[in-house]
């Protein structure tokens, strides 16, 4: 396609670059003012050219507030190029699509227009399973005929395995399709008139729905379901839906009204405008039907409103009736009575929730001996009250590079102090900082002792930001730490705890990460980003590897607070190496692989595939077993099947995708991308590789009509791992500044040096004495 | 009082003299940091490119440059000066050139590469570039890939979506927004997201499901 490439010229110049009349005019009063000799008119005079060459100077921007934030989410695509694919479509545009697109350049550009999203979203909570289904109402409320796309966001670990496709009274359910050919299926029926809906995942917890050929008036629904472990933590379950909405950017002059693209990008504005993109924010209802399963000792949603009631047999029913934060996503907390709290929870299930009825698929199912079980265990290990605290090694590692320096440096030391003060005489500890060097407190791991403590505490005073990123020989220098009394084996008990603060990019990844791998030995590593320059994905992969936690500190203010929590909660590590196996040896498909320590409060939770008949005849129980305190702790875990439980599977292969994914890096790709497609085609899930399709087949939309696209997105995601950084600097304020005092400096000398007055005097002196000879 | 000002006014125009130069320098300063080091930077590069290792413009620095960014116009000349793109997007990065995001992606191979720059320096010109505006990124290996800007979106602070990762190539410029604000915090970035050219041939996955 043809691309007429505009270079634009700059259509904003900084605004009072020029003067406008009113200013030339009042420049002239001043001047007047000035020429007076009262003492007041000066200063006057003086205000109104210090007035005046601030409005010279700076921009707007910064003398006014800007208010160009709403809190109703809408469209955030300002323009976008129509795609080449896109063919230009030979139907002619109905009158007011016309209007709409007047004086478009491009004959096939899309009009965006904010389509109002209704949400309807039903939990059905039992016990630690959640099945959620959201409704999603399309309705179009215009004259044209509308494709609708929704960008939302759902749960980072939801497990979406079901869309049907209300037309009317009539159901269509979604397929499973690899991305490339659900997409191709969807854009043939929009094409042609048919409609269609499609579901995509765009990041873990990003995904659009779209819809094609919305006749006017017309209400298509989308209905999407899926299943999700609800968290326990601590004697409390909870769960959380994204419901938080996203600021909005109002459609600048600056950008939307450039020559260039102007006709283009307005169409649309107006297109956005004529539809309503006030409305655009949807409402959203939100139903909840919790079975615990144990008495309840409170319930709880700390940003909503909730209207409850009980129904049979335990159930409480919950309805959203207000939200009190905006920018908070829904959390429900619930508790259950104290006496009750479970210590190992097992239920599974016998078979896919989503069965492939092909005769080829029986064969093979036969062959391999049988369905499948899927089951989800939870243990509670035994809490801290009955056993001794596990002694640990401490090893702060700290980024001192130059790009500390400033808050992050700061922060980071009084987090480092945090730390430090958690440690009991039991522990050891040590610091290491580095920046193309590396810096120790000490050879060995020491004793927290005061003496200790308080030259740990003048250590990290001391520590200055500067220099290159090394991180290499600091990891070495950890793993390799060793306590004086290496040779006792008495004392290897201890755990190992690397924390590794760096605010700096990771740039020889593969390196280091081999690096870990092989040298992480039993320590534990757990990461902690600052700023918006850290690897996350790499931290979060390390962190992994040394069965650790990756913690992101985007705000720099946060620093302190966020390690501080990380470090009170690995304070009390309870069981570590955990294991799964069956008890006649065999070890089952289960997902985490790598199953973390236990600190206080927190259950192993897995989700295991079994074979249908070895878990009949064989073996009914898992054995879980990890280092408790320095001895080994097992527990033995019946596997009831259960018929309410259902979905497990997804659950099973939803966890699988995820460390799939995170085992993503340049060399392994396309087998990574075969295997998620694989995996997520056979349990019907939706992935970064797969969609859910429906298509209907009966055309609706008359050939000579053309359908518009309409796009909708309010609600923002869960915190992601990232932060854009801060792409600005002061130069120009500084240099506006500095300019103005010169200004005002040189107006000044100017007065009072009396070059502009004795002048001005001497010329009306001349003049007058002209005047005069006439006389 | 007013005696009294100007009893030491020539005190006073001397220090105002003082803090506008100060204020200047400062100003000018980093601009001519921005300016200046790009050409350091560009004398990295080429070592780099000579022999496939990294280089630091300077030894004391943090970084090292890691593609070359360059926009191209539709009839294929070059526009402006070239920009040296610097690993890790830190502070301190920004005010000697642009800076990539380091994260799940490998620049001119796969994923979605972030580079920021600062409004007022380097991606200044940012405010010209339209849908369609050609950019050509070379890397540490030598390879060009040309990338077409085919979209541009305006987003909040915390809206951070753009940023995720995904497995198709991708190239997405990042600065402050608006423009001619002079404050060093800023609410919105102006986001530029552009694909390859010539795309890449896919290999089709086999439908296993059909």
């Amino acid at each position: 396609m043809d691309i007429d490439y505009h270079r634009s010229t700059n259509p904003c110049p900084l605004r009072g670059a020029f003067l406008s009349q009113g200013a030339a005019r009042l420049n002239f009063v001043a001047l007047l003012l000035w020429l007076n000799h009262h003492k007041w008119q000066r200063w006057l005079a003086l205000t109104m050219y210090t007035t005046l060459t601030l409005s010279t100077i700076l921009p707007r921007s910064v003398l006014a507030q800007s208010d160009d934030e709403t809190l109703l989410g809408s469209s955030q695509l300002i323009y976008s190029l129509s795609s080449p694919l896109s063919e230009p479509t030979s139907e002619p545009l109905t009158e007011s699509a016309e209007a709409l697109l007047s004086e478009t350049s491009h004959p096939n550009a899309f009009a965006f227009s904010a389509l109002p999203i209704e949400t309807q979203v039903d939990m059905q909570i039992s016990g630690w399973v959640n099945r959620v289904q959201v409704k999603q109402f399309f309705h179009n409320d215009t004259a044209q005929w509308l494709n609708g796309m929704y960008l939302f966001p759902l749960p980072h670990d939801a497990a979406i395995d079901s869309m049907t496709l209300h037309i009317g009274e009539r159901r269509l359910q979604g397929e499973i399709f690899p991305k490339a050919e659900a997409k191709q299926q969807f854009e043939q029926a929009k094409t042609s008139g048919k409609q269609a809906s499609l579901l995509e995942q765009q990041r873990p917890n990003m995904f659009t729905t779209q819809v094609a050929n919305l006749a006017p008036g017309e209400t298509l629904v989308v209905e999407i379901a899926y299943q999700q472990l609800v968290n326990y933590q601590a004697g409390e379950f909870s769960l959380r839906f994204p419901l938080a909405i996203t600021p909005r950017y109002d459609n600048d002059p600056a950008v939307t009204s450039s020559p260039a693209n102007g006709n283009y990008a307005q169409a649309k504005l107006l297109a956005a405008k004529k539809v309503g993109s006030a409305s655009s924010v949807g409402k959203v209802n939100l139903n909840i039907h919790l079975d615990a399963g144990l008495p309840l000792a409170s319930i709880d949603a700390p940003y909503h409103r909730l209207k409850q009631a009980s129904l049979e047999q335990g159930i409480t029913a919950l309805q959203l009736t207000q939200t009190l934060a905006a920018d908070k996503d829904f959390v429900l907390r619930w508790r259950p009575e104290l006496t009750q709290a479970p210590t190992a929870v097992a239920f599974a299930q016998s078979g896919k929730t989503h069965r492939r009825t092909t005769a080829e698929d029986t064969v093979l199912a036969d062959k391999q001996g049988g369905e499948n079980d899927y089951a989800i265990v939870m243990v509670m290990p035994p809490q801290a009250e009955h056993a001794e605290k596990m002694a640990r090694e401490l090893l702060l590692v700290i980024d001192t590079s130059g790009s500390m320096h400033g808050d992050s440096m700061a922060q980071a030391k009084s987090a480092l102090q945090y730390a430090l003060a958690g440690l009991t005489p039991a522990d050891t500890f040590n610091v290491i900082a580095f920046e193309s060097t590396v810096q120790t407190l000490s050879t060995f791991a020491l004793p927290a002792t005061a003496a200790n403590l308080g030259l740990a505490n003048q250590f990290i005073q001391n520590l200055v930001a500067d220099g290159g990123t090394e991180m290499a020989p600091a990891l070495l220098r950890a793993f390799a730490h060793t306590s004086p009394d290496e040779l006792q084996p008495s004392r290897d008990t201890r755990l190992k705890q690397v924390v590794f603060i760096t605010d700096g990019a990771i740039a020889n990844e593969q390196q280091l990460f081999e690096l870990i791998a092989d040298h992480i030995g039993d320590s534990r590593l757990f990461t902690v980003g600052i700023g918006a320059a850290p690897n996350g994905f790499f931290m979060q992969r390390a962190a992994q590897t040394g069965r650790g936690t990756y913690t992101y500190v985007g705000k720099l203010d946060e620093v302190s607070t966020q390690v501080g929590q990380l470090l009170a909660k690995i304070e009390h590590p309870l069981v570590s190496n955990i294991d799964l196996r069956l008890s006649d040896g065999t070890i089952p498909d289960y997902w985490p692989v790598n199953i973390g320590d236990l600190y206080l409060g927190e259950p192993v939770m897995v989700a295991v595939k079994l074979k249908s008949n070895q878990h009949q005849y064989q073996s009914d129980e898992l054995i879980v077993s990890g280092n408790f305190g320095g001895s080994q702790w097992q527990r033995r875990v019946g596997l009831q099947r259960d018929d309410k439980a259902k979905g497990l599977d997804l659950i099973w292969a939803r966890k699988q995708i995820e460390a799939l994914m995170l085992s993503k890096n340049s060399s392994n790709v396309e087998r990574v991308k075969r295997q998620v497609t694989q995996i997520a085609l056979d349990h019907h899930l939706v992935s970064p590789y797969t969609s859910l399709v429906a298509v209907d087949n009966r055309v609706v939309r008359p050939a000579e009509q053309m359908s518009l696209d309409g796009i909708a997105s309010t609600l923002l995601p869960q915190a992601s791992m990232g932060q854009w950084p801060q792409t600005a600097s002061e130069s120009r304020l500084f240099l506006a500044i500095g300019s103005m005092l010169l200004l005002l400096l040189g107006a000044y000398w100017v007065s009072y040096a009396g070059v502009m007055q004795r002048g001005l005097l001497m010329c009306l002196q001349r003049i007058r004495g002209k005047r005069c000879q006439y006389r | 009082m007013p005696v009294q000002i100007r009893a030491h006014r020539h005190r006073i125009m001397l220090l105002v003299g003082i803090v506008a130069i100060v204020f200047l320098f400062k100003g000018g300063y980093m601009q001519a940091k921005a300016h200046f080091a790009q050409f350091l930077i560009e004398q990295a590069w080429s070592d780099t490119l000579n022999d496939g290792k990294q280089h630091k413009p300077w030894s004391w620095a943090d970084t090292y440059p890691v593609a070359k960014l360059q926009f191209v116009s539709g009839q294929g000349q070059l526009q402006g000066q070239a920009l040296y793109v610097l690993a890790g997007a830190s502070g301190r990065n920004l005010a000697f050139g642009p800076a990539t995001l380091m994260g799940a992606n490998q620049l001119n191979g796969w994923g979605n590469t972030v580079i920021a720059g600062h409004r007022d320096t380097h991606f200044a010109h940012l405010k010209g570039v339209q849908p369609g505006q050609l950019l050509r990124v070379q890397d540490s290996s030598s390879a060009t890939i040309d990338y077409r800007v085919v979209s541009i979106q305006i987003v909040a602070e915390a809206d951070t979506r753009l940023l995720d990762g995904q497995d198709d190539l991708q190239l997405t410029l990042v600065t402050c927004y608006p423009f001619d604000s002079l404050s060093a915090q800023s609410r919105w970035r102006f986001v530029v997201i552009a694909e390859p050219v010539a795309a890449k041939p896919q290999i089709q996955l086999a439908s296993v499901a059909a």
